[in-house]
C-alpha cells in the first residue's frame, strides 16, 4: 500500500513538474524520451530478468510496433494513442510467432536465436520498402501527431503502465511461476507450472509493450527508418539499461535507462561515436563488481550505512 | 490496462506559446546550426560539405558578416557530427534548435539523412537549407521551411539517357539496348530509377529494361545483383549509388571480370577518393552527371570560389563543396534580404530568392512549385584514361568528346 502510494505520488510529481519548474525545452523533450526508454527496458526485463531468457532481438518488436503504428496513422488517420496500441499488438503477435518455437531453447541457445531473428527482421524491413520506406524511411504527418512537449506526458503514462505491469508480474501467480521457470524449467513443470503458456504470455506482454514504445518513438521522431528501429544497437541498449539498473529486479531497469540517456546525451554532441564504447566498459565493470547493477549497489550502500549506524549506537 | 491508461488518461497540457521576443532585433551574431556525416559511411562527402560551409562562413565574416538592415553581423557556424545516422541527425538538429538556440539550419548530407532531419526543421518552423538532398520526396511533403539546392535526381537520369540516346542514334550502341537499372532503395534511388525507366518507356523500341533491382545503403556484398546484371548481358548498366556503395560495387564489378559498354553510378564517378580507391583503370569511362562543374555558372563567381577554395585546401573543389557553399550563401542572402533573423521572414525571403550563383544556369532559386527544390541543368562528365573528366553533354558546353562503347570491353 505504501509502495502504491509512493508510486502515485511520484507520478503526480512528474506530471506537474514541467508546469511549475523552469525546465528547458530540450530537457523536457529528453525526459519524455527517457520515460519511453524506461518502459521499454522494464518490458525487456520481464523476459530477460524474470524468466532469464536474454533476448538480443527486441529491436524487432520495437521496429514492428513503430512501423505498424506509423502505417496505421498514415493509412487510417487513427489517433496516435490507438495506433501505438495497434503497433504494440502487432509486435506482441510477431514476438509470439518467433518466440513460441524458440523459447524451448534455454540460455545461450535462445540468445543466439534472438540475434538471428533481430537481424533477419532488420534485413527484411530494409528491403520491404513498400511498407518501411526502405533505407529512406518513413515520415509521419506533422498534423495530428503530438508535439514533443505533449509527448512528455504520454511517455509518463507509458512508464506508469510498464511499472504497474512489472509489479503485477512480480507479485502474481504468473510471477512466481516465472521465477520457478527461471530456476529450473523441468522442475517448474513438475510443480504444475505450464512453462510454454507462462513464457508465451510474458513474451507477448514484453513484445507488445516494446512495440508500443516503438510507436511512441515514431511519433517522437516524426520519422523512422529500418536501420535505426531494428538496429542491433537498440537491442543491446535495452539489455544495457537492464544490466546497469539491475537485471531481474522489478524496477531496476528504470535507473539503467536514466544512466543510459544521460551518458548518451552527454556524449551525443561532441563524441557521438564513443558512447557505445563507454556502455561496453560500464557493462564489464558492472558484471565484474556488481551483477545486480545500480539496484545492487544501492542495497549494498544501504546495508553498509545500517551497519555503520548500528556500530555507532553500540559503541 | 495499457489501453485504458493511454485512452482514459490520454491527455497532455499544450505547449505554451514561445514569445519569440527579440527575433526582429539585430543580433550581435548570427548562429547557424548544421550537422554533417563527419564519421561513418558518408564521412568523405560530409567532410567536403564541411569545407563548403566553412568557406562560405569565412568569406562572409571576412566581409564583416551578414548585412542586417545596414549592420554587419558576424556569423557563427555550430557544426556537429551526425555520424551518418538518421536518428542522430534528428536528435542533434533538435538539440541545435532547442538547446543552442540557432537562428537557422544548414542541412546534413545525403538524401536519407535529410529526409529524416528536414522533419525536425518543419516541426520547429526554422529555415532549413540543404545542398545534399536531391530526392523529390523531401520537397513533396508540403513543408514550408525546407529548401534544397540540389536539382532533382530524376533530371540527372534523364540527362544521362539523352547523351546515351545520341550515341545510340550515331550507331555506337545497339538498338534496342538492354538496360540494367540498379538503385539504392532510398527515395534518391527511386527517382533515378524512375528517370531511367521513364526515358526507356518513352523510347520503347530503343531500350529494353532487363534488370530492375534495388539494394540497401552501405552494402558490403553486391555479388547477387552483379550476377543478375551479368546474366542479363546488359548494354547499359545504370546504377544510382552514394560514394561508399559506388566504390564497393565498382570494385566487385571489376574483380568479377565484368565490363559494360556504358556504365554510370549516377552522380558518382569523378571523385578523387574513387580514383585513389580503385585506380585510374578502375574508373575509366564511367559516366556521371553532376550538379556543378567549375566551368559552369556565373564565371566571375566561379573563379572567386575556386580561387578561395584552392588557396585554402590546395585542391580543386568538387560539386559537394560547391553545393555546401551555395546552400550557405543563399541562407546568408535570405537573412540579409529579410533584414532579420525572424524565422518566418527568413523563410519568406528564401521562398522568393533569386540570386547569382556558381551553379549551372548562373542563378539559384527555390521555387514553391517544386516544394522549395532548386532546378537547373545537369552536366554529363566521363572519366577518361588520361585522368581528365571533361563535360561531354550538353553539346553546347562540352569540353571534350565522350566515348561509347567502352573500348576496354570485349563483347
Amino acid at each position: 500500500m505504501i509502495r502504491a502510494g509512493g508510486f502515485l505520488a511520484a507520478l503526480v510529481l512528474l506530471w506537474i513538474s514541467p508546469l511549475v519548474l523552469p525546465i528547458s525545452e530540450y530537457t523536457h523533450h529528453i525526459v519524455g524520451l527517457t520515460f519511453m526508454f524506461m518502459a521499454a527496458a522494464l518490458a525487456w526485463n520481464w523476459l530477460g530478468g524474470f524468466v532469464g531468457q536474454i533476448s538480443f532481438g527486441h529491436a524487432a518488436m520495437f521496429g514492428v510496433g513503430g512501423f505498424v503504428a506509423a502505417r496505421v496513422m498514415l493509412a487510417t488517420g487513427l489517433p496516435f494513442g490507438l495506433a501505438w496500441i495497434v503497433g504494440g499488438l502487432a509486435a506482441g503477435v510477431f514476438a509470439l510467432l518467433w518466440g513460441h518455437p524458440t523459447l524451448r531453447l534455454r540460455g545461450p541457445y535462445f540468445s543466439i536465436a534472438t540475434i538471428g531473428v533481430g537481424e533477419a527482421t532488420r534485413l527484411g524491413a530494409t528491403y520491404w520498402s513498400g511498407f518501411t520506406g526502405g533505407s529512406s524511411g518513413l515520415s509521419l504527418p506533422l498534423d495530428g501527431n503530438p508535439t514533443k512537449y505533449e509527448l512528455y506526458w504520454y511517455g509518463l503514462y507509458l512508464l506508469a503502465a510498464a511499472v504497474a505491469i512489472s509489479w503485477w508480474l512480480r507479485r502474481s501467480r504468473i510471477g512466481l511461476g516465472l521465477l520457478a521457470i527461471k530456476e529450473d524449467v523441468e522442475a517448474a513443470g513438475d510443480l504444475g507450472v505450464n512453462p510454454v503458456l507462462y513464457q508465451d504470455v510474458v513474451l507477448f506482454l514484453s513484445g507488445a509493450m516494446v512495440g508500443v514504445c516503438g510507436g511512441f518513438y515514431a511519433s517522437y521522431q516524426a520519422f523512422i527508418d529500418p536501420s535505426d528501429m531494428f538496429s542491433f544497437d537498440r537491442s543491446i541498449s535495452l539489455i544495457l539499461m537492464a544490466v546497469i539498473g539491475g537485471i531481474g529486479v522489478a524496477l531496476g531497469p528504470l535507473w539503467g535507462a536514466v544512466v543510459f540517456v544521460i551518458i548518451q546525451e552527454f556524449l551525443l554532441a561532441s563524441y557521438s561515436q564513443f558512447y557505445l564504447g563507454l556502455y561496453g566498459a560500464l557493462l564489464v565493470l558492472i558484471i565484474l563488481f556488481e551483477p545486480l547493477g545500480l539496484t545492487g549497489l544501492a542495497a549494498r550502500l544501504a546495508r553498509f550505512s545500517r551497519v555503520a549506524r548500528f556500530s555507532r549506537i553500540t559503541r | 490496462m495499457l489501453t485504458a491508461l493511454l485512452l482514459v488518461a490520454g491527455c497532455a497540457p499544450s505547449q505554451r506559446e514561445s514569445g519569440g521576443s527579440g527575433a526582429d532585433d539585430v543580433p550581435e551574431k548570427i548562429v547557424i546550426g548544421a550537422t554533417l556525416p563527419l564519421t561513418g559511411a558518408e564521412s568523405k562527402s560530409g567532410g567536403r560539405f564541411k569545407q563548403g560551409y566553412e568557406l562560405a562562413v569565412e568569406l562572409e565574416n571576412a566581409d564583416g558578416g551578414i548585412d542586417v538592415r545596414g549592420t554587419k553581423v558576424p556569423v557563427e557556424l555550430k557544426l556537429l557530427d551526425d555520424t551518418t545516422d538518421q536518428a542522430k541527425a534528428i536528435n542533434l538538429a533538435q538539440r541545435l534548435i532547442t538547446q543552442d538556440g540557432v537562428h537557422a539550419l544548414l542541412g546534413t548530407y545525403s538524401t536519407a539523412l535529410i529526409e529524416a532531419q528536414s522533419t525536425v526543421a518543419e516541426q520547429n518552423k526554422i529555415p532549413y537549407v540543404n545542398g545534399g538532398g536531391a530526392a523529390t520526396s523531401i520537397y513533396g511533403k508540403g513543408f514550408t521551411y525546407v529548401f534544397g539546392a540540389l536539382a532533382p535526381v530524376r533530371n540527372l537520369a534523364t540527362t544521362e539517357m539523352e547523351w546515351i540516346n545520341a550515341q545510340q542514334a550515331a550507331g555506337k550502341l545497339p538498338k534496342p539496348a538492354k538496360v540494367a537499372v540498379v538503385w539504392e532503395n532510398t527515395s534518391h534511388g527511386e527517382d533515378f530509377a524512375e528517370g531511367v525507366k521513364g526515358f526507356a518507356g518513352a523510347h520503347a523500341t530503343d531500350y529494353q529494361v532487363v534488370v530492375d533491382e534495388s539494394f540497401a545503403l552501405d552494402g558490403k556484398d553486391f555479388s547477387a545483383i552483379l550476377s543478375t546484371v551479368r546474366s542479363a548481358d546488359a548494354d547499359l548498366v545504370m546504377v544510382d549509388a552514394h560514394l561508399p556503395d559506388f566504390i564497393t560495387m565498382q570494385r566487385q564489378f571489376i574483380s568479377s571480370g565484368m565490363c559494360a559498354p556504358v556504365i554510370t553510378y549516377g552522380a558518382r564517378g569523378s571523385e578523387a577518393d574513387a580514383r585513389t580507391a580503385l585506380g585510374q583503370d578502375g574508373i575509366n569511362y564511367i559516366l556521371s552527371a553532376v550538379w556543378w562543374n567549375k566551368q559552369l555558372g556565373n564565371t566571375a563567381l566561379n573563379s572567386a570560389f575556386i580561387k578561395e577554395f584552392t588557396s585554402r585546401h590546395g585542391t580543386d573543389p568538387e560539386w559537394y563543396q560547391a553545393l555546401g557553399y551555395e546552400a550557405a550563401r543563399s541562407l546568408f542572402t535570405a537573412i540579409s534580404t529579410a533584414g532579420s533573423v525572424d524565422r518566418t521572414k527568413v523563410r519568406d525571403a528564401l521562398a522568393t530568392l533569386t540570386m547569382d550563383s556558381i551553379l549551372p544556369g548562373g542563378k539559384l532559386s527555390y521555387p514553391a512549385a517544386s516544394g522549395g527544390q532548386a532546378s537547373y541543368p545537369f552536366v554529363v562528365q566521363q572519366n577518361l584514361p588520361d585522368g581528365s573528366s571533361p563535360i561531354i553533354y550538353p553539346a553546347d558546353i562540352a569540353t571534350g568528346a565522350g566515348v561509347a562503347p567502352n573500348p576496354g570491353c570485349k563483347r
